[in-house]
């Protein structure tokens, strides 16, 4: 949303704001500009007596946080015009790039497998619905499905790796399902897992009621609870649960999440990523749907893997044409196929063999340039 | 001097200092034991103490034997019941015991590593080895599921006793459709005799309880390949219309195949079912036969309506063959749909009727808190069947599943507050905190001057008033009573809204979250869900919510108008529901003041829903206000509307009726035939011919409309003039009758220019850029289009969406030479989520209506 240097700049106009109000009104400032909303500002700065720094860098902080989640202003633009109209005359400019929707950061959904130290080829599509995942709610559930070994499972990884908090800043669960190993995951087993990766306490997991669906809708309802009280937005990923021998309670309990997300908070604050699940999903809407096909692994050419080689070299300060980038992949990819002769490998799908040579290129050249 | 850029030439000189060999360094052999070794382990704990089998008694222990089967290892999804936190992957694990090959070399594997063989997996596992394992049919339900798992790992490679993964998976599948009727239903289910026995008539399969039926019963099952019409089983929640219902399905899950009632139980409070999309009920239905009738051949179920028609035709068609028994379909739990207008449901009723025309064996049963209203099986109307009172046995197993275990004292407290299940919920809910005298709840009055009972809500309010006695802290006893006006309580809501009116203390979220969480241990009172929001228990809130009023007027008063304010500033629907909700319980217009428009607020299936569950709370001005929107009110509320105003609930059921398509139509003409009443200014003219233009009745409809009109026109109702002109110039299109269309048209652009309807004012330009293509006149239709392209771009896109279809040749043509038109066509598309496709294929199949609001029903 916002450049660093910007962020600073904001908070600093909002800080000489707080301390031109008068002493004990800087709350009802506070309350004005974000309505009812104000509690989830007020809450970070709540803990005891706060200065009118502490509020500038909680608000800015929560602003970013929520990016363009909320419509039709963001927190972003409804701080930008408060401070303008107190006199900051000067974040115009800023508040109508906010107000188009425009990232001037570094594309960390483009960028990331630099610092991830694992590939990301091709997946433009990918990209970009994870951006509009990212930033608006109403299309909360994104289906990440392609061929057998096309790299489904990586993109939990990848995500994983995006939700540090310099990067997108939110909470990942991946919950994985080795295959074949559908009954023994019960619906309980899944909840407690999820809640335990959200550090949550486990007090009580809810118990079987007498309704039949009952029991789901109150696992569901748990697990929507704890994410709920996360600061952050919470993804959920589940990966391989659409394994036809996945015990049916569990399976109702996928349904009812997904329905859960359709509207109230969880709409706002919860994500769900299902990979490779082609069931259909009852209570949601196909358009409330982010469909997102893999292509196929055998169709990984140089031209996909040119975009990551780039970053690489520019992040280790190498200049290099196009053609050299070019020829770099070509001769990666050949590797990565002579590596199917090696019997340790030969039963490895191709992407895998592709992400090998090419992390193993990554760390000898930093390796090269002293960087590890 | 700067660098030169490297180019495709430089490669091998720069790779040159690089070793890009990718290390594979690893022992093989080493590899292949410890595999072997990990195969017969469900899950392993310590994969650093774990022993390699080489088969030949070698031991080649490695250091890190993690390290040797590298990638071989993956997380244990479900350590709970596998044990330890790793596990060989599938593919893996399958090839080291194909290599393992037979009992005894797999007997040997399990000693190498006895410290890893712990869990109930592995239990069924080592029993599926030795061959000891019980026959499936014998196991229970979570046994079945570790058998499944030790299957699926042992399937195909020769061990003798290990069942096909296939009959484990129909066995697993069996017991866990069984699973909920034996809980719910189960050999504790008690009473219920004659409802039983009435069901049993209906379906007319086993033979009655009651001997006097059985005459009858008799009969109907000679007679019982005849249709039926559908039974609608109805009474309030918590009566116990599902355990009656699933302890019949039962009944019939316990026969012997041959004798199996075949049955599909639909939910819709389950997750699988979504009654606007009739693929999900068909895949459940098929699903559940699969089940009940092994090696039943599954036809694929497509998406759209008449492809799942078909489907489910062709499992009738093979039902017909196999069962020689009527098949039955229960919709249990349909309020759900109902809360949200039973004419959602018009499609499925469709289907069910065409194909009860083609297998009269066809029996339907629905169960929910009304009765069903459009819904006509075998050309007759529901057979309407009220659950009334439990009877002692139904009555005693509420009060021991509300957590009494005594028989004695259930059955003293049945007998003291009577077989109402809020009043036994209660009561069994005070004897748990308070504890019992002789079984019964202390001091409690349930009869007056010796032997005049009093009424059950009386009863229930001193149990309510006992419950909050019982609660310890006094502020959370305030948030229940009066915060309890609240439909749902948040922290928030505690911080923002009830903190003065029930005198709390809370001044930082913090501490109104722990009031929160006090309040949520109070399970009798509130319900948590979807979140941190408690909810008023449903059955509760209805009786309590006029002691509430009644009690503190003035507090509920303020609760109602700092609700209205909290939700006011907020824009989810969930929260604009609760606005109209407190606004309709104190009659608090300016309506203009919610964001958005009102009336489509009304019409959103959210609110909606929302406000259906709470309908008979709200005050009867109100409820007849909703019931102008098609809300289903009650009947006697009903009666107290004015004549306008159950004109206006009448169009509101036909409109929603009509925007379901052809399948609401015969529901709409029922509907319609209900008015006995037509002022001047009467909707229902207009009403009316919107469903004789979806029967292709244009003549009729054209002189319907004359009519309306040459009455609206004695008095001058010019608002309901534009809406029947705009009908009539519809209606003359329809019928091909172009030349009769100028005058109407002209009359149209007269009164909607003069009242300033901008949508009528396209129509106008739009049927006659129609007429002038019919009539090849180019200077015409370029005239209209002049006219129609600022219109276009000034009108809101949301209120084009509602005359899409009349515009899509429209769009055609000027989008191609105004480039803010095309910008508009575009908007459309977003605006209707999928595009406008989706809108033009569902007007292919029905005329357009004008004016109704279609795009919502996407929405």
């Amino acid at each position: 949303m916002l450049t660093r240097e910007e962020r600073e700049t904001v908070r600093a106009e909002l800080e000489d704001v707080l301390l031109r109000t008068a002493a004990g009104l800087q709350k009802q400032f506070i309350e004005n500009t974000f309505g009812n909303d104000a509690r989830g500002f007020l809450s970070e700065v709540d803990q005891g007596p706060a200065t009118a720094r502490d509020y500038s860098t909680a608000i800015v902080r929560v602003c970013l946080r929520d990016r363009w989640n909320r419509r039709p202003e963001s927190w972003m633009e409804i701080l930008l015009q408060a401070l303008i109209d107190r006199g900051k005359a000067g974040l115009a400019p800023l508040r109508d790039r906010v107000r188009q929707e425009i990232d001037p950061n570094l594309d960390p959904l483009r960028s990331s497998w630099i610092t991830a130290d694992q590939p990301f080829f091709g997946r433009a599509a990918t990209r970009k619905l994870v951006k509009q995942l990212l930033d608006t709610p109403d299309k909360p559930i994104l289906l990440v499905q392609g061929d057998g070994k096309s790299g489904k499972t990586y993109t939990g990884d990848w995500l994983d790796y995006l939700s540090g908090e310099e990067r997108c800043g939110f909470v990942i669960i991946v919950e994985h399902l080795e295959k074949g190993s559908g009954p023994t995951m019960t619906a309980d087993v899944l909840a407690e897992s999820i809640v335990d990766k959200l550090g949550r306490p486990i007090p009580a997991v809810p118990v079987p009621p007498e309704k039949p669906h009952r029991w789901e809708k109150s696992l569901c309802n748990w697990i929507i609870a704890q994410a709920l009280s996360k600061k952050q937005k919470v993804w959920i990923v589940l990966d391989g649960f659409d394994d036809p021998d996945l015990d049916r309670r569990t399976a109702t309990l996928i349904q009812e999440l997904a329905g859960a997300l359709m509207s109230g908070e969880a709409n706002r604050h919860v994500r769900l990523i299902l990979i490779d699940f082609r069931s259909p999903l009852a209570q949601v809407n196909n358009v409330r749907l982010l469909p997102d096909k893999i292509p196929d692994p055998k169709e990984v050419q140089s031209c996909d893997m040119k975009d990551c080689l780039s970053q690489h070299l520019s992040n280790i300060g190498v200049d290099a044409e196009e053609s050299f980038v070019e020829a770099l992949a070509a001769k990666l990819i050949a590797d990565a196929e002579q590596l199917a002769e090696d019997p340790l490998y030969c039963n490895e799908p191709r992407m895998k063999r592709l992400n090998t040579v090419v992390y193993n290129f990554r760390q000898k050249e930093l390796a090269r340039v002293g960087r590890i | 001097m700067a660098q030169a850029k490297l180019t495709a030439a430089d490669l091998e000189e720069y790779l040159a200092p690089l070793d890009l060999k990718v290390s594979t360094n690893l022992n093989h052999t080493a590899r292949q034991s410890y595999r072997a070794a990990a195969a017969v382990l469900a899950a392993i704990t310590d994969p650093g103490s774990l022993k390699p089998f080489a088969g030949d008694g070698s031991v080649n222990q490695s250091a890190d034997p993690a390290q040797v089967l590298g990638a071989d290892l993956v997380p244990n999804p479900a350590k709970k019941s596998l044990g330890g936190s790793l596990m060989l992957s599938f593919d893996i694990r399958r090839e080291a015991l194909r290599k393992l090959g037979t009992r005894e070399r797999m007997l040997q594997a399990l000693d190498a590593n006895p410290q890893e063989r712990v869990g109930s997996v592995q239990q069924k596992l080592e029993q599926y080895i030795r061959g000891e394992a019980l026959p499936l049919e014998q196991q229970r339900g979570d046994e079945l599921e570790e058998s499944l798992q030790a299957i699926l790992w042992l399937e195909g490679l020769g061990l003798p006793g290990v069942p096909a993964a296939e009959e484990a998976r129909r066995t697993l599948a069996r017991a866990q459709l069984l699973r909920p009727f034996e809980r719910i239903a189960g050999d504790h289910f008690r009473g219920r005799v004659s409802e039983l026995d009435r069901l049993r008539t209906f379906v007319g399969v086993l033979p009655p309880h009651l001997t006097l039926t059985k005459l009858r019963s008799a009969a109907a099952f000679l007679l019982g390949i005849a249709m039926k019409p559908v039974m609608s089983l109805y009474g309030p929640g918590g009566i116990g219309k599902t355990a009656l219902v699933m302890r019949f399905c039962l009944e019939h899950l316990r026969l012997p195949e041959e004798q199996r009632v075949p049955f599909a139980y639909l939910d819709f409070d389950s997750p699988f079912l979504n009654i606007n999309d009739l693929s999900t009920v068909a895949t459940e239905m098929v699903r559940q036969l699969t089940i009940q009738f092994p090696g039943f051949n599954t036809p694929q179920i497509p998406s759209d309506p008449e492809g799942v028609a078909n489907a489910l035709s062709e499992v009738l068609g093979q039902l017909s063959v196999r069962a020689q028994q009527p098949y039955l379909i229960v919709l249990d739990t349909f309020e759900e749909v109902q809360y949200g207008g039973e004419s959602r449901a018009s499609l499925l009723w469709v289907m069910l009727t065409n194909l009860q025309r083609s297998w009269p064996f066809l029996r339907v049963l629905v169960s929910g808190r009304a009765p069903v209203q459009y819904f006509s099986l075998g050309g007759s109307k529901s057979e309407e069947f009220e659950l009334g009172g439990l009877d002692d046995e139904a009555a005693k197993a509420i009060v021991m599943s509300a957590g009494i275990s005594s028989p004695d004292v259930a059955a003293a407290l049945v007998k003291q507050v009577g077989r109402v299940p809020l009043s036994l919920r209660l009561a069994a809910s005070v004897v748990q905190k308070e504890g019992q005298e002789s079984g019964k709840v202390r001091n409690l009055q349930t009869s007056e001057y010796l032997f005049f009972k009093i009424s059950d809500e009386v009863i229930q309010g001193q149990l309510y008033g006992r419950i909050l006695e019982h609660i310890h802290t006094k502020e959370v006893a305030r948030l229940a009573h009066p915060g309890l006006v609240l439909r749902c309580i948040t922290p928030d809501v505690i911080l923002k809204v009830l903190k003065g009116p029930c005198q709390l203390s809370v001044t930082s979220l913090e501490e109104a979250t722990a009031l929160y969480q006090e309040l949520a241990k109070e399970t009798a009172l509130v319900a948590e869900e979807n979140g941190q929001i408690l909810r008023h228990r449903q059955d509760l809130r209805r009786t309590m919510l006029d002691l509430l009023l009644e009690k503190n007027p003035a507090q509920a008063n303020e609760i109602n108008h700092l609700a209205i304010d909290y939700y006011a500033a907020q824009t989810a629907p969930e929260a604009k529901a609760e606005e109209i909700y407190h606004r309709l319980m104190i009659g608090a217009p300016p309506w203009q003041s919610i964001i958005g428009s009102f009336e489509s607020l009304l019409r959103s299936p959210l609110v909606r829903a929302s406000l259906s569950r709470s309908l008979s709370e709200l005050p009867v001005s109100a409820q007849i206000l909703l019931a102008s929107y098609g809300y289903d009110v009650d009947p006697d509320v009903l009666k107290r509307a004015t004549k306008t105003e159950r004109e206006a609930h009448i169009e509101a059921r036909v409109a929603e009726l009509l925007r379901h398509g052809p399948s609401g139509v015969p529901a709409a003409d029922k509907e319609i035939k209900t008015a006995s009443y037509r002022g001047s200014n009467s909707r229902l003219y207009l009403a009316e011919s919107r469903v004789l233009l979806m029967q292709n009745r244009f003549a009729e409809a054209i002189t319907l409309v004359d009519e309306g009109l040459a009455l609206a026109s004695s008095c001058h109702h010019t608002s309901r003039i534009v809406d029947l002109l705009a009908m009539k110039c519809w209606l003359l299109e329809k019928s091909a009758r172009w030349p009769d269309l100028s005058e109407p048209l002209r009359y149209l652009e007269d009164y909607s220019s003069r009242l300033q309807r901008p949508l009528p004012l396209i129509q106008v330009w739009a049927q006659r850029f129609r007429l002038a293509r019919i009539q090849t006149d180019p200077v015409a239709e370029n005239a209209a289009a002049v006219q129609l392209a600022p219109l276009l771009i000034a009108q809101p896109i949301e209120q084009l969406a509602s005359i899409a279809a009349m515009l899509s040749v429209v769009f055609e043509r000027l989008g191609a030479i105004d480039p803010e038109v095309a910008n508009r066509a575009i908007e459309l598309g977003r605006f209707a989520p999928g595009g406008l496709a989706p809108i033009e294929q569902m007007l292919a199949k029905w005329p357009y209506l004008p004016y109704l609001p279609i795009v919502q029903e996407y929405a």
